[in-house]
């Protein structure tokens, strides 16, 4: 019998959560800002009033200026281009290389499962932050080397999440129809497999442009990511630690424009995965 | 049970011998010319000649490769280029230093994180668990070098009450030394707890739902008794693998504060190697730490282990 | 006191914001101590949530109203605290799935421990010992061993008896039970059953239990309650009800439970049209009157009470003395049977298919048991299927009847080439099936389908029946989109669904409705073969007579074959043509339904059929036959597989050597060691 014990009625079509709609509205307007950033932004990013250096925020400079009468502001406008950069084009290598690995191990199974897992996990031992910093201290710095080191680094991760979902919806028997129906390799993976699969890509991959975002800066904040004067956040991060009893407006600046963009990212992500929750009884 | 821990052993030991292999791999394989990468702009015919000949350059790679692993095993890690010092002393001091850290750290974060995520769970959509679940959402999203930087400002500029660089100087007091701890740590465990708490958040209330805690209700059980003995129990078990992902984070965390709060730490060492192209101080100390983080991970598998009935008893009874 | 449970106009609503959700609505009702009463119905009828009302356990979402009162006092009233306590002291539950209810981290002695200690106060010792007591007392076997043992190293059988032990363990004087036997093997449910007859006679514990299976609750209950899309409608003596149901609805239920007897090849189970409704708001009238063939006007109007109907029994119908029998379903006199079985389409010869457990790097075991640790490989080995030849002709319907692990639905898979046999052969029209590739083993597709038992996994959530009916279309037919609508409007019209179902969705159907569609994709490529994979074991029992009479019909239309798969005997003799029953791999008898059903028998078919519950009858079901203590995967690695379980068992022949199949007629084999007249 198909009767649950207790039966509670599963409301068909539910609503998006709220954190949906913020998130996704937060998101939207961060993109919009970085890439029309030249005409927002007052000032442009190298432009120095030197007799201005170190003041607080104020009509002219809404975040301050810097130790070489930079606009903060501007800056940090600027800046934002360097790490969405990094978080869309490294989650985009890792679920583009992640995805189908995830695929192949949920839909063969068996051996190509195995090793591909013992593959991955050899990656995921590392963490991650060493293995991009292992890889950036053989090659001279490059904004799509580091995209391409933080992508490869979050492939296991994304694998991983994608075999799960798929082994469980092997276990279903429209997969085991299609077999009956002598369906081809390629139409169980596209047609039945991957319709299913979308929501939890998107949960995932959000989820990775956070990781994404968090991870460029540090690197950037350490010294690996662009070089001066460049704006960017995690570099405009280590200037203002020198600076930060006289001018902390500095870090102000640059520490919440990321923070927001991390909690939109995230709050899109996770109220996604809270709206596939009761529907499809829990992530994998 | 013992059995399971030497699996478990045996393939940790696999894994790291095949890390080894990837990180002498990446770093001699990868570049172009190894020594070029070393000497950066000093790099010229002979320089090149004669830093070839002292690492063994010239010699053929699985040769290269056994005498690096061979002299690990024996704790030589070879010799720095830059600081051309052995490597070894230097890295375990530091190691140790960062221990004095990353421990405290562990601790109060898992003690706190499974806290405030049972208590979240317990008070599901009160204020409570609100009012939580908003605090460990700023926390997961900052990004923790702003949270030192926020702390520095605090502490030091304006209150003048902890130091925010160093591990101070010799002839120190004990407490003058520790002092130098509270930020470096306070800033750590602000983020991590962060995911512990939501993990163990989601597991107690998946755990709370289950039916065998309708079942502990059903036979009278107080509330108290089914959220420790029933629904905690099991959901410590998620828990303690995220603590080990964790471990990931802390590592990647200690390199950014040490930074930050200029701490003479196994991270900073690392930032030093990988910005002057140190490769053999590189690859001794990613090495290192990420055999330190497989083991710990081991430790946590163990953990698991000794939770969970299924893999302690497998057999049938009837 | 005179009632141990009263429930007056109890009303459970979930609706929020959107509107009213009633699941339970005004429902009156009484228990005297030491009785069993039986709430029956079917999903949606709201008998689980009743349970759940009394022990509080549905949660804030639901807002409860009317008075429930335990041994006097009312529920309702009580400081939660207060109520908590009262359970397990004074009320025990035991809910549907033991698989799911025991804590995975703590033995099966804690579990019964737990509320002696609680609200007994007994020291934990004396509670572990108690505990034990209590599982000797349920007739489990090393009870000392099993009190020290995790839920995972348990069967289902063991587990629910364990729960059953911590519900009694404070002797409460009422037990309420939600569908406990539902998810065991029909054997052990036997048990189980007499256990709980004896246990309530002995202790003299009232029972409250919920259930869907009419015959299951005329065994145990003395009363009866039928629910009806969260209403009570009939209410009376267990006997009485059942021998002469009053409400429309209870005879139409009684009606479409297939008796246990051949079924002709002409003859419909009686069924009752439309489906169940969805948990909703108010209606004017009777919440049936859609689907009862004895309603009037005044029915669609007027909202139906409770009424007294004599010796202690209760209708909610104003026609209810006047209501003549269930109408019989009319035979299909008019189509003469146009494919009789002839033939052989499909056979099987020694069909063999061994599962390895652990294999790889799990294999490699290590044992310090001798004196120097020894690493050896031993990959673990399950024999799903041992060497089965069967035959089925074109237009005949083969029975597959077996309990969980027998290997019915692994040969099911095997036979379409879906599992990688290990030894044997399959021929389908005279070509060995493995041999087939290319186009030949795209025609066999074609031409052999399956349909599955969970409607709910079987059909792609994200494609709408339209594109998932339209798929083998494409597939084995090359025809014009334009063709292809209008042969998936052809398809719907044969499962009987209205053609603006091509647009829903999976989840907007209804389990009945969902198999349908199921069954429609799998007629898409005009299939001459059906597997038939428990097909309605997940329906509600008054769509499953529905959907069998479907199946029956397809059948004589299009002179499809089926290899029916199912547990149950009942529903597997209504449609099929000869039946065939599997224990542990091997096929134990085969023959024609009737000469099945009949002795002599195979001891296992015997304990089947005695294992079954009826309505209709006085006699209990006959547990004599099973040994106790066995569970329902016991097989034996050697010689006939269930000697271990065999009451019949002669002696060590039984141990050494397999049986064969031994012919008792032209049609019908045993395989078993006895000699005929023993089987009886």
């Amino acid at each position: 019998m198909a009767d649950p014990s207790i039966e509670f009625p599963v409301p068909r079509r539910a609503r998006l959560p709220w954190s949906v709609t913020l998130g996704a509205a937060m998101l939207a307007a961060i993109v919009l800002a970085a890439i029309f950033a030249h005409w927002l932004a007052p000032f442009p990013a190298d432009e120095m009033h030197v007799r201005d250096r170190l003041t607080g925020p104020s009509l002219t400079y809404w975040a301050g200026t810097d130790e070489y009468g930079r606009d903060v502001f501007s800056r940090t406008l600027l800046g934002s281009r360097l790490s969405l950069f990094l978080g869309f084009v490294a989650t985009a290598i890792a679920l583009g290389i992640g995805v189908p690995l995830g695929l192949a191990a949920g839909y063969c199974r068996g051996l190509v499962d195995e090793l591909m897992m013992r593959g991955l996990e050899i990656v995921m031992s590392f963490p991650s932050l060493l293995f991009v910093l292992l890889i950036l201290g053989v090659f001279p710095p490059n904004p799509f080397l580091t995209a391409g080191a933080i992508g490869i680094v979050f492939v296991p991760h994304v694998a991983r999440v994608v075999r799960s979902v798929a082994l469980d919806l092997m276990s279903g028997e429209f997969v085991t129809a299609a077999h009956a129906r002598g369906e081809h390799a390629y139409y169980i993976l596209l047609r039945e497999l991957l319709p299913n699969l979308w929501p939890y890509i998107v949960v995932e991959g959000s989820l990775r442009v956070a990781f994404a975002i968090l991870l460029g800066a540090v690197l950037s904040f350490l010294g690996f990511g662009v070089q001066p004067p460049a704006a960017d956040w995690g570099l405009m991060l280590t200037t203002a630690r020198d600076f930060v009893s006289d001018a902390p407006w500095m870090a102000i600046a640059p520490g919440v424009a990321m923070s927001l963009t991390v909690i939109s990212v995230s709050l899109l992500g996770d109220g996604l995965r809270e709206h596939l929750d009761p529907a499809t009884r829990g992530r994998a | 049970m013992a059995i399971y821990f030497l699996k478990r052993l045996g393939y940790i030991a696999a894994i790291i011998v095949l890390m080894s292999l990837l990180v002498f791999l990446v770093t001699h394989v990868l570049p172009a010319n190894t020594a070029e990468v070393i000497l950066g702009e000093y790099a010229t015919a002979e320089t090149k000649a004669a830093l070839e000949q002292k690492l063994g350059l010239n010699l053929p790679l699985p040769v290269q490769y056994l005498r690096w692993a061979g002299g690990l095993l024996h704790g030589d890690f070879g010799q720095s280029v830059i600081l051309e010092q052995p490597i070894a002393p230097i890295l375990w001091t530091a190691l140790g230093r960062s221990a004095l850290i990353a421990i405290p750290t562990l601790l109060i974060v898992t003690l706190v994180g499974i806290g405030i995520g049972v208590v979240s769970a317990v008070q599901y959509r009160r204020p409570l668990d609100r009012l939580t679940s908003l605090g460990t959402y700023v926390a997961v999203s900052v990004p923790e070098f702003f949270w030192g930087l926020v702390f520095i400002l605090v502490f030091s500029s304006y209150l003048n009450w902890l130091p925010t660089s160093g591990n101070g100087s010799p002839g120190d007091s004990l407490w003058a030394r520790l002092a130098h701890l509270v930020l470096p740590v306070a800033t750590l465990t602000l983020g991590l707890q962060a995911h512990v708490s939501r993990l163990m958040r989601s597991s107690m209330l998946e755990a709370l739902r289950s039916n065998y805690v309708r079942a502990a209700r059903a036979r009278g059980m107080p509330e108290r008794t089914v959220i420790l003995r029933h629904a905690l129990r099991n959901a410590m078990l998620p828990t303690i693998t995220v603590l080990a992902q964790d471990l990931g984070f802390l590592v990647g965390g200690i390199v950014a504060v040490e930074t930050i709060f200029a701490y003479p730490g196994i991270g900073r060492l690392l930032v030093y190697a990988v910005s002057r192209h140190d490769l053999p101080l590189m690859e001794a100390v990613i090495l290192v730490v990420t055999a330190i983080y497989c083991l710990a991970n081991l430790a946590a598998d163990l953990l698991y282990g000794a939770f969970n009935p299924r893999i302690r008893y497998g057999r049938s009874v009837d | 006191m005179t009632t141990l449970l009263e429930l007056h106009g109890l009303g459970v609503d979930y609706g929020g914001a959107a509107g009213p959700l009633v699941a339970v609505r005004d429902v009156s009702l009484s228990l005297a101590p030491g009785r069993a009463l039986g709430l029956v119905g079917e999903s949606g009828s709201g008998k689980s949530t009743i349970a759940g009302a009394i022990l509080d356990l549905l949660g804030s979402g639901a807002a409860v109203e009317g008075d429930i009162l335990f041994e006097g006092s009312n529920l309702r009233t009580l400081d939660p605290r207060e109520r908590r306590r009262l359970l397990g002291r004074r009320i025990g539950a035991v809910f549907q799935d033991p698989f799911t209810a025991l804590n995975p981290a703590l033995t099966i002695g804690r579990h019964i421990a737990e509320p002696l200690i609680q609200h007994l106060r007994m020291f934990p010792r004396a509670a572990l010992e108690r505990a034990i007591e209590l599982l000797a007392e349920m007739y489990v076997p090393r009870p000392r061993e099993v009190a020290a043992a995790y839920p995972h190293q348990l069967s289902g059988g063991m587990r629910q008896r364990a729960l059953i032990a911590a519900a009694i363990a404070c002797e409460p004087s009422l037990l309420i039970l939600d569908e406990p036997t539902t998810a065991l093997d029909v054997t052990v449910e036997a048990r189980i059953l007499s256990m709980l007859r004896e246990l309530r006679h002995r202790k003299s514990i009232g029972l409250l239990f919920i259930s869907h299976n009419l015959g299951v609750v005329r065994a145990l209950c003395d009363e009866i309650a039928v629910l009806y899309a969260s209403e009570l409608v009939e209410r009376g003596p267990a006997a009485a009800v059942l021998r002469e149901p009053r409400h429309p609805y209870t005879k139409g239920l009684i009606a479409s439970i297939p008796p246990l007897a051949a079924g002709r090849r002409a003859a419909r189970l009686p069924s009752i049209p439309g489906n169940l409704p969805m948990l909703g708001g108010r209606s004017r009238g009777c919440r049936f009157a859609p689907r009862c063939p004895f309603a009037e006007g005044r029915c669609a109007e007027e909202m139906q009470a409770l009424a007294p109907a004599g010796e202690g029994r209760e209708v909610r119908c104003w026609k209810a003395p006047r209501t003549a029998a269930w109408p019989r379903a009319s035979v299909q006199a008019s189509a003469p049977i146009a494919f009789p079985p002839r033939g052989r389409l499909l056979s099987t010869s020694d069909l063999s298919k061994t599962f390895g457990t652990r294999r790889g790097l799990g294999a490699i075991r290590l044992d310090f048991s001798g004196k120097s640790p020894l690493v050896s490989y031993r990959p673990s080995l399950v024999t799903a299927v041992d060497g089965v030849s069967l035959a089925v002709a074109t237009g005949e319907v083969l029975g597959l009847v077996g309990e969980s692990g027998s290997g019915k639905s692994t040969f099911g898979r095997l036979v379409l080439r879906l599992l990688q046999r290990s030894s044997g052969s399959v021929e389908f029209e005279g070509a060995e099936v493995s041999d087939l590739s290319g186009g030949a083993l795209r025609r066999f597709r074609g031409q052999a389908q399956i349909v599955f038992q969970n409607a709910d996994s079987s059909l792609n959530p994200r494609l709408s029946v339209g594109t998932a009916l339209e798929r083998p279309l494409v597939l084995f037919e090359g025809i014009g989109r334009h063709d292809r609508k209008r042969r998936v409007l052809e398809l719907l019209d044969m499962v009987r669904l209205p053609a603006a179902y091509r647009e829903r969705y999976p989840h907007q159907l209804s389990g009945g409705e969902k198999q349908r569609v199921a069954i429609a994709r799998a007629l898409a490529s005009r299939p001459k073969f059906i597997v038939c994979d428990e097909p309605v074991s997940a329906l509600d029992v008054s769509v499953q007579a529905a959907v069998v009479n479907l199946m029956a019909d397809l059948r004589d239309s299009f002179g499809l074959a089926y290899l029916f798969i199912s547990h149950d005997l009942a529903v597997v003799a209504q449609l099929s043509d000869r039946i065939a029953v599997m224990y542990g791999g091997t096929i134990c008898e085969i023959g024609g339904v009737a000469e099945v059903l009949a002795p002599p028998h195979h001891p296992y078919t015997r304990m089947l059929l005695a294992s079954a519950p009826r309505i209709a009858e006085e006699a209990e079901a006959d547990t004599s036959l099973s040994a106790a203590g066995r569970t329902a995967v016991d097989q034996a690695t050697s010689g006939c597989p269930f000697h271990l379980r065999c009451a019949f068992k002669i002696g060590a022949i039984c141990e050494s050597e397999r049986p064969p199949l031994r012919p008792m007629s032209p049609t019908h084999s045993i395989a078993c060691h006895l000699d005929a007249e023993r089987m009886g």
